[in-house]
């Protein structure tokens, strides 16, 4: 057999693997994916350093922590990225638990139970130290996955104004839509960021969270970064630990455990996402979606679009903000309701989630779609038969709708 | 492929043992007086094509454990390129079975191999493209006494960026079915991990089971028995050690990494006082048919502190089998991995508590024989099957399997200008979901170079 050969032959079989490869470049190597079925990536406009700092944010945001390097001694997941797959909202099984006692429509005397490892159940822990358990005293028990965290920069931009102008707390013009500011304690570390953030009595209007219970970027990663990894920074100095379980000194890692220079990327990152854009928005059924989503109310909550105020980003000025949330409390009924109140959020109150990104949510979790807060529907129309309270007519009017603009109104859904 | 000593020369110590044992060999009443070794039907790897008979009888390992003992004269030397120098080995291509020690002094002997590549890989859009000075390997073995002998491996990867140790052990011989064997030794888990020179395989990567999920190269501090026993024209071999055994590493910033677990300390002290388990059953038909199945089990975690119990046990399993048949032209090798590991139940949901995985590879012979300069020219075909999850198990709140799985398949032909040189052109595509099922693919072409020296 091996007489047979010849040197040609042989210099052939030695580039059959690369003409192969050559001939069907698209195929045998892994093109990149379609611009539109991601969320990462960056607005347009930023400069180059700001792109630097863009990407270093983005290893941050995946970074996996460990104990060595200052993981819990409790805690909820070890990155970002875990409850953020992909920049998108988080897969059920990284919801963290929050809990409390008291009067859910009194907030300001809800106990969220501090000495029994409140507000935030910690349900794991580095070895050797033991995670938090849900005391029986918990009365608001709120379970809650990771949002989509793109275009969060522009949402920050907008001032305060833009968005107290849809409030309506007494629900004056009679729609059945109040739409309240949750206007939060300042924290401690607290720096306006843009001149809209106004401070009223120590507090400052909230707009992050799924009950819009931080004011900044910044406070949301600090926040996250401590609540969520147990995790130390230069603003939150102090490990979150349980009392009953043991004190601070649980891990070893000298602090802050991210250092502000990591904060202030993983911030920028955040800033800098891009926001989704919408898919098809020229199909004749999506645009007739989109008049049916005016039309049944979902609107008025969903706003379709705000602006951004000027910015000291440049990417991030002035822009249009196509986030379909009014950034408000909403009373979404009983069957959403948390008991579990926040700031001034009663345990009926959520933000108004925004809905860019929406059509891509199973794209970051393997093909499977998980929906409102804590990911308990598994369609759209399972999403939008959940809400009540102040959406309930909207609801009715969506479900009053035909098939046929029934489909539309989820094409347009599934088009943001 | 191993030539027992004469039954005179064992000890009184273990003549009991060894007895029994050696009614097993091919002379039934006493260890045979030269080496009873099966012959295999062809060569399986494609470095040379020497009777192994032959090259066990004259391997100066070989010759100083099991031979008549001693340094080999001048004339039994193998000529540089040519013959190898191969003594007892429990694995085919094992560390005493490797084509190029040669001799330097009276009882020295020393080899080596080199191994770099060149890559073009896209991921997802994502090009990458350069060379790789991936292995450069010195071997040296030593015969310290007649029935004693040190071997010992240095890598250096990348060019200096890792130097390790891979291997710096001494065999003792009592009798050929028991044997001592102490120092950093390669575990016996698999079969790649101890047969892992880059010049015997024809693809540029490593098998994925090999390196995820048996952690290649996987060498230990430890102590154990070895032997060979020879039913009928079979050889049955063991191998059985302590070691200090892998580190609470393993679960790390990227999940249960059980390469993560090979701490450097390793090779210094046994953080958990707990020694591991390790051992390898292997059985070579004279049919050409070789089967080895193997496990390794240990406490993986730091259990006291300043002699405070501070933590539980927690093990860490893998069992292994592996395989390789040669049949005419052809070679089909692999080996599957399981390991379970028993996470702490405070971070059980974070980390995997089982994975696995196997490779599967044939290579066919084109051709061997002279071409322009080349006198041995030889040209290889090879395919290979890589499937590793390194997760197993289902998701929360839904009941879809928990992604992290990687499948390779990878074609490539190998030539070798000599047996010992190996040029190969690799194409392989790769096909992976994360945890969540998310998907992602990515091809690659290599181009590599490894060669005994």
């Amino acid at each position: 057999m091996g007489r047979r050969f010849t040197l040609p032959m042989m210099l052939l079989a030695l580039a059959a693997p690369l003409a192969l490869a050559l001939a069907g470049c698209g195929t045998l190597f892994s093109d990149a994916p379609d611009e539109d079925a991601i969320l990462d990536g960056p607005i347009a406009g930023l400069s180059r350093t700001q792109l630097e700092t863009f990407f270093a944010g983005d290893d941050r945001f995946s970074e996996r922590f460990t104990a060595a390097t200052g993981l819990g001694p409790v805690f909820n997941e070890r990155s970002c990225a875990s409850c953020h797959p992909g920049d998108g909202r988080g897969h059920p099984s990284t919801n963290l638990t929050r809990f409390g006692r008291g009067d859910p429509d009194d907030p300001p005397r809800f106990d969220n139970l501090l000495a029994l490892g409140g507000p935030q159940l910690q349900d794991r822990a580095v070895p050797g130290y033991v995670p938090e358990v849900l005391p029986r005293e918990a009365t608001g028990i709120s379970v809650r996955g990771g949002p989509i965290v793109v275009g969060l920069g522009l949402i920050e931009a907008i001032p305060d104004t833009a968005i107290l102008a849809n409030a309506d707390p007494d629900d004056r013009d009679g729609d059945g839509i109040s739409g309240r500011a949750n206007y939060v304690a300042v924290p401690e570390f607290f720096t306006p960021l843009y001149d809209h953030h106004e401070i009223i009595g120590g507090k400052a209007l909230g707009r992050f969270g799924r009950k819009a219970t931080a004011i900044t970027l910044f406070d949301q990663t600090v926040g996250a970064y401590h609540a969520d990894m147990g995790l130390t920074t230069d603003a939150i100095s102090r490990d979150v630990y349980n009392p009953l379980v043991g004190g601070p000194s649980g891990d070893a890692a000298p602090d802050p455990e991210v250092s502000s220079d990591v904060v202030a990327s993983v911030v920028f990152y955040l800033r800098t996402l891009r926001p989704p854009e919408q898919q098809n928005s020229g199909d004749a059924e999506v645009q007739r979606g989109a008049t049916l989503f005016t039309q049944v109310g979902c609107a008025k909550c969903h706003v379709p679009e705000l602006r951004s105020g000027s910015s000291p980003i440049a990417a991030l000025s002035d822009k249009p903000v196509r986030l379909y949330s009014d950034l408000l409390l909403h009373d979404m009924g009983p069957a959403l309701a948390d008991n579990y109140p926040e700031g001034d959020a009663n345990g009926r109150e959520w933000r108004t989630t925004p809905l860019w990104g929406l059509g891509r949510v199973p794209n970051v979790l393997g093909g499977q779609a998980f929906y409102l807060h804590d990911g308990r529907a598994r369609t759209l129309v399972e999403a939008i038969e959940a809400h009540g309270g102040e959406a309930e007519s909207a609801k009715r009017a969506a479900f009053a709708l035909g098939a046929d603009d029934r489909e539309a109104l989820l094409s347009f859904l599934r088009s943001l | 492929m191993i030539a027992p000593r004469s039954r005179s020369r064992s000890r009184p110590t273990v003549t009991a043992l060894a007895l029994a044992l050696a009614l097993l060999t091919p002379t039934a009443h006493g260890a045979p007086t030269s080496q009873p070794t099966s012959k295999p039907t062809t060569n399986t790897t494609n470095t040379d094509d020497d009777d192994d008979t032959e090259r066990a009888r004259r391997g100066l390992i070989g010759r100083l454990l099991f031979g008549k003992g001693g340094a080999p004269s001048t004339q039994q030397q193998p000529a540089r390129g040519g013959k190898s120098w191969l003594g007892p080995s429990l694995v085919r291509r094992g560390i005493f079975d490797r084509p190029y020690l040669t001799r330097v002094g009276q009882a020295v002997a020393i080899g080596g191999y080199i191994d770099m590549l060149g890559a073009y890989q896209r991921e997802q859009g994502i090009d990458s493209f350069g060379f790789e000075a991936r292995r450069f390997n010195i071997f040296v073995s030593s015969a310290i006494a007649d029935f004693i002998r040190l071997t010992s491996e240095l890598e250096f990867e990348h060019g200096t960026e890792e130097i390790a140790l891979e291997t710096a052990l001494v065999d003792i011989r009592f009798h050929h079915v028991i044997n001592l064997r102490a120092g950093v030794l390669l575990v016996p888990l698999g079969r790649f991990n101890v047969a892992h020179d880059s010049p015997i395989y024809d693809l540029v990567d490593r098998p994925l089971v090999s390196t995820r999920i048996i952690p290649a190269t996987f060498s230990e501090i430890g102590v154990g028995l070895f032997g060979f026993l020879y039913p009928g024209r079979h050889t049955l071999t063991y191998e059985a050690y302590l070691v200090n055994g892998l580190g609470a590493g393993l679960l790390s910033a990227d999940g249960t990494r059980i390469s993560a677990g090979r701490s450097p300390e390793r090779f210094a002290f046994d953080e958990n006082s707990s020694p591991a388990v390790t051992g390898r059953i292997g059985w070579s038909s004279p049919f050409g048919l070789d089967l080895g199945v193997s496990m390794y089990a240990g406490v993986y975690n730091k259990l006291s502190e300043g002699g405070e119990r501070v933590a539980s046990r927690h093990v860490i399993t893998i069992l292994a089998l592996d395989y390789e048949l040669r049949w005419r032209r052809l070679t089909i090798r692999g080996e599957a991995a399981l390991a379970l590991i028993d996470v702490p139940p405070t971070l059980a949901p974070e980390f995997a508590e089982v994975q696995w995985g196997f490779y599967s590879e044939a290579v066919v012979k084109l051709l061997q024989r002279p071409v322009l300069v080349f006198p041995k020219l030889g040209l290889f075909a090879v395919a290979r099957v890589d499937f590793v999850d390194l997760n197993v198990g289902t998701q929360e709140q839904s009941d879809r399997a928990l992604g992290e799985e990687t499948t390779r398949l990878s074609l490539g032909i190998s030539l070798r200008p000599a047996p010992p040189t190996s040029l190969r052109l690799v194409y392989y595509h790769e096909w992976s979901t994360d945890a969540l099922g998310n998907r992602a693919r990515a091809g690659a072409i290599q181009l590599g170079l490894a060669s005994y020296f």
